[in-house]
């Protein structure tokens, strides 16, 4: 069955139950890797994205190219979608020569749950609560790019106090985000250290954000307009601890 | 620091073009011209396509375009930026809802790939001369296209709640 000139796959008929709760299986036959032979030369070359990735610096000679690579000293393996090594779900398909991979596929959309649509329903003053979600890294970043797109649509414009309250709690929110890389980055090199350093430096900045927002992560803080309320009495010292701490 | 480059002379001719409210220079080519036109940005110097996204304006067909130009359902917008110019374009090309099919622009920016494979799966446009157009945020077997106006949101059915309604 084609459409447009693809091929489209048939939906597949799990047998299941059809007054079952759960949605159906989901099919992924189609988005195995073609075969060897289906890669032209050219192709290969020029690093197609879902069917090869190369090194640019390679500079791979077409004639180079072994198209021919005989199937059965090759292996396609599956690794994930879960894996220790991903930091998330993320399914590769790859060609294996030995330990040499010579194509790899990823698959990703493990973690997308249509948010954007969510946020189709919503009121702008709901929208931030949605968006604070889409990222645990950096909540209040995309609080802030929400709101500033808002604000520009409508045409708010903000007090000063509030323009510096998101400012000040951005900037934070990047050193804790930061903090995070470095320590989860500290674990893959294997130094447990780095990764209790990172996460307890990173503590004290959401420690500081549950003092003002009350949460240490989904805020909702950031909305269109402003903020939703004042520093604390005596956020100067709980910033300045936590500057004297990480810096 | 490198001194910013003189802003390349882009060769254009018949095709709208325009500048938003804050500043960034706009192209309104039609479907036929889209590849040549961003072609042509690329030969100008614009290293980087920095977005490629799509809108539905299912029901909501009023928006600010050039006279010439006739709103369609779909709006495909390209954003391209030079870093050496230290400027941005946005490309939008209007896109019936019953043909939605526009040139891939694999073979000026490999960049495009992944961005035209989500409008595709997200929006059901479809682009010729990719090399994996495929589904890549959805499963495969995926119906109908989610960000388009007319899909509905939907609900799953949860314990320790009603059957869902309707929204």
């Amino acid at each position: 069955m084609t459409d447009h000139g693809r091929t489209v796959t048939e939906v597949h008929d799990t047998g299941a139950d059809q007054s079952s709760p759960f949605v159906k299986e989901t099919f992924e036959g189609a988005q195995e890797l073609a075969e060897r032979g289906a890669t032209a030369p050219d192709e290969l070359q020029r690093e197609v994205g879902a069917v090869l990735r190369l090194p640019e610096s390679h500079g791979v000679d077409v004639s180079d190219i072994d198209v021919e690579h005989p199937d059965d000293e090759t292996m396609i393996i599956n690794m994930g979608p879960q894996h220790p090594s991903t930091h998330g779900v993320l399914r590769l398909m790859m060609e294996l020569d030995g330990e040499t991979v010579l194509r790899t596929k990823p698959i990703i959309g493990y973690l997308h749950t249509g948010m954007e649509k969510t946020a189709e329903e919503l009121t702008y003053q709901q929208g931030s609560t949605n968006v604070t979600r889409m990222d645990y890294l950096s909540p209040l970043n995309n609080e802030l790019v929400f709101s500033l797109a808002t604000e520009k649509l409508l045409g708010i414009e903000l007090p000063p106090r509030a323009v510096w309250i998101r400012m000040l709690l951005s900037e934070l929110q990047r050193m804790s985000s930061h903090l995070m890389w470095l320590a989860t980055n500290g674990m893959d090199v294997g130094s447990t250290t780095m990764m209790i350093f990172g996460f307890r430096e990173r503590e004290l900045v959401l420690g500081f954000f549950e003092k003002t927002t009350g949460l240490r992560m989904n805020h909702n803080f950031i909305r269109p307009g402003g903020t939703a309320a004042d520093l604390p009495d005596g956020w100067e010292d709980d910033v300045e601890v936590i500057l004297d701490n990480v810096t | 620091m490198t001194p910013e480059s003189p802003p390349v002379e882009l060769s254009l001719p018949g095709v709208p073009r325009s500048s938003s409210a804050d500043g960034h220079e706009l192209v309104f080519p039609d479907r036929a011209r889209y590849h040549d036109v961003v072609a042509e940005h690329r030969r100008a110097g614009f290293e980087m396509l920095a977005s490629l996204t799509a809108v539905d304006y299912l029901g909501h067909p009023g928006r600010s375009l050039p006279a010439e130009v006739e709103p369609q359902r779909f709006e495909l917008v390209v954003m391209l930026l030079s870093l050496a110019q230290v400027r941005r374009v946005r490309v939008r090309v209007q896109v019936p809802e019953d043909e939605a099919e526009v040139e891939s622009l694999w073979d000026l920016y490999r960049g495009s790939e992944a961005m035209e494979r989500e409008v595709y799966d997200m929006y059901g446009i479809s682009f010729t001369g990719h090399p994996d157009l495929t589904r890549i945020l959805m499963p495969e077997d995926w119906e109908g296209h989610p960000l388009r106006k007319d899909f509905g949101v939907g609900r799953v059915p949860v314990q320790f709640k009603e059957a869902p309604g309707p929204r």
